[in-house]
């Protein structure tokens, strides 16, 4: 009977060869030495794809931001507002035609249309503020994202626009500060501009800043562009994006 | 007799030895690589700060010249109490330029700011027309290059400018048209637009309707590059200048005043 010793002194043996055939083995070493840079590879590409990505949401932001100034500018949220509060049935005018480019309104033609839309594109309901409103135009003008914000987050935006109803030495009730940049244009603790549109009336002179959180999924990144959760450990880095505009309105 | 061995003998097999073997080759190869890539993202970085500058200093330059064309009136300090105050506007291209770093003072025709600006209404006329500040006589219309002698031309010039913040002044005082294109000739041309070369202005004005104006705005920002990797090696310096004009119509009247004191008669 072999005792027990002798069976792992004979293992050994039989194994000894080919360990020490692997040991030497040298033609795997260009993968195993690049399986251990790969990470390193990879987070700068992915850092790069990020960063592009980033820039492709600038550019959609800046184009969502300027179209939703556009449309109070022109009188557009004002005039979605005004219609469903007139109208019995809460709505704006579903204005897919002729009512969207300059015809008069009325409520005759909210009855015989489909009360599904309006000039902006979505529904404003009366129970609607001019902030909610604002906060739809951003959501829709991104051309990738649409209502469903597939590219660009409709939650990850923030905006604080102001009206004035003339310059600072004119008369009317609340005229614009001599100084534009004295505007209150106000950010909440992580830096993002809060939530906020009054009822913008007439608006004479409209200061808006609106802004974008990107986030990366390579973690980091966020750091060179001072995102606010840089370097907190679980957070996601982000990149504040910001469009700022002061405009003037079209007479309407 | 020792066998004599050739200088460099064993250094040279040594080096063969090195370069013969492959262990670490992917390790030495990704430390060569590592920061060619680095310095690719660096870059990256870099050009996409500046593009979004560059981007915003034309936006600015837009909005304000947007800004002053809406208005009917405007003064620089004291005007009546209907004219727009330049300052407003001065101001509100800050904010247009935030969140990029701005000197803290508005500008002004006496300070020096980042950014600097200049604002200039051109207005086109009759030669024999003396239109607010704009005297255009024949004395001062010759013949345009191309031109038989005698043809009426059309004048030019700086109605007025603020050169804020130290901007540069591109004003000068009467210029004649030089060029005309699209079928305007100088017996057409109220009629018709078409396109000045101007030196003054460095680009082509595409308006000129004798009568009407149009707004000069050029923004000049110093911009400084964060990441300063490539633009002092390329740039001697990780500042650059960008300067962004536009050009706008008035939007309410044909030309835009400038008030200079609280009467309307002031304002031309």
């Amino acid at each position: 009977m072999i005792s027990a010793r002798r069976m792992v002194q004979r293992a050994v043996g039989v194994l000894r060869p080919l360990l020490g055939r692997a040991r030497a083995e040298r033609s795997g070493a260009t993968a195993v030495e690049f399986a251990l840079l790969l990470p390193a590879l990879a987070y700068l590409i992915f850092g790069v794809v990020d960063m592009g990505l980033m820039m492709f949401a600038s550019e959609e932001m800046d184009l969502a931001a300027s179209e939703a100034v556009r449309e109070i500018r022109t009188g557009a949220v004002q005039a979605a507002l005004a219609q469903a509060n007139s109208n019995s049935s809460g709505q704006s005018l579903y204005a897919g035609d002729s009512n969207c480019i300059g015809a008069t309104t009325t409520v005759a033609n909210f009855a015989t249309s489909n009360a599904t839309t309006n000039c902006l594109g979505f529904t404003v309901n009366s129970t609607d503020t001019a902030s909610t409103v604002f906060g739809e135009l951003l959501c829709h003008t991104v051309p990738v994202g649409g209502t469903t914000g597939a590219f660009l987050n409709c939650n990850n935006f923030n905006w604080d626009v102001q009206t004035y109803g003339c310059w600072p030495n004119q008369t009317c009730s609340n005229p614009a500060p001599t100084d534009l940049r004295t505007v209150a244009l106000t950010y909440n603790s992580s830096g993002n501009p809060q939530t906020f549109l009054t009822s913008p009336g007439s608006a004479a002179i409209i200061v808006a800043v609106i802004g974008y959180k990107y986030p990366f999924f390579t973690p980091l990144i966020g750091c060179f562009f001072d995102g606010p959760d840089c370097g907190v450990p679980g957070k996601q880095t982000t990149a504040p994006l910001r469009y700022y505009a002061v405009v003037q309105a079209e007479p309407f | 007799m020792s066998q004599k061995i050739p200088f460099g003998y064993h250094s040279r097999s040594a080096f063969r030895r090195v370069v013969r073997d492959s262990r670490g080759a992917a390790a030495v190869e990704a430390a060569m690589t590592f920061p060619v890539l680095i310095a690719m993202m660096l870059g990256m970085l870099e050009m996409y700060f500046y593009m979004e500058a560059s981007h915003r200093v034309t936006a600015a330059a837009q909005l304000t010249a947007d800004l002053v064309g809406r208005q009917a009136t405007v003064n620089n300090g004291t005007g009546p109490a209907s004219s727009t105050p330049m300052s407003a506007i001065f101001s509100a291209s800050l904010v247009m330029l935030s969140p990029m770093p701005v000197s803290s003072s508005v500008p002004t025709t006496s300070n020096s700011t980042n950014p600097a600006i200049d604002v200039a209404s051109i207005l086109f006329a009759n030669p024999t027309v003396t239109t607010n500040n704009l005297s255009c006589s024949a004395s001062t219309t010759g013949p345009a290059t191309g031109e038989s002698n005698g043809v009426a031309n059309y004048c030019h010039g700086i109605d007025w400018e603020l050169a804020v913040g130290g901007a540069t002044a591109k004003a000068n005082t009467t210029a004649v048209y030089t060029n005309f294109v699209n079928g305007c000739t100088a017996s057409n041309l109220t009629a018709c637009y078409c396109v000045l070369t101007s030196a003054s202005i460095g680009n082509p004005v595409p308006f000129c309707v004798a009568g009407q104006s149009i707004i000069y705005v050029r923004v000049d920002y110093t911009y400084t590059d964060p990441i300063a990797f490539f633009f002092p090696i390329f740039l001697g310096s990780n500042q650059i200048v960008i300067s962004e004009s536009a050009f706008v119509t008035p939007r309410q009247v044909t030309y835009v005043p400038l008030c200079t004191t609280a009467s309307s008669s002031s304002c031309a």
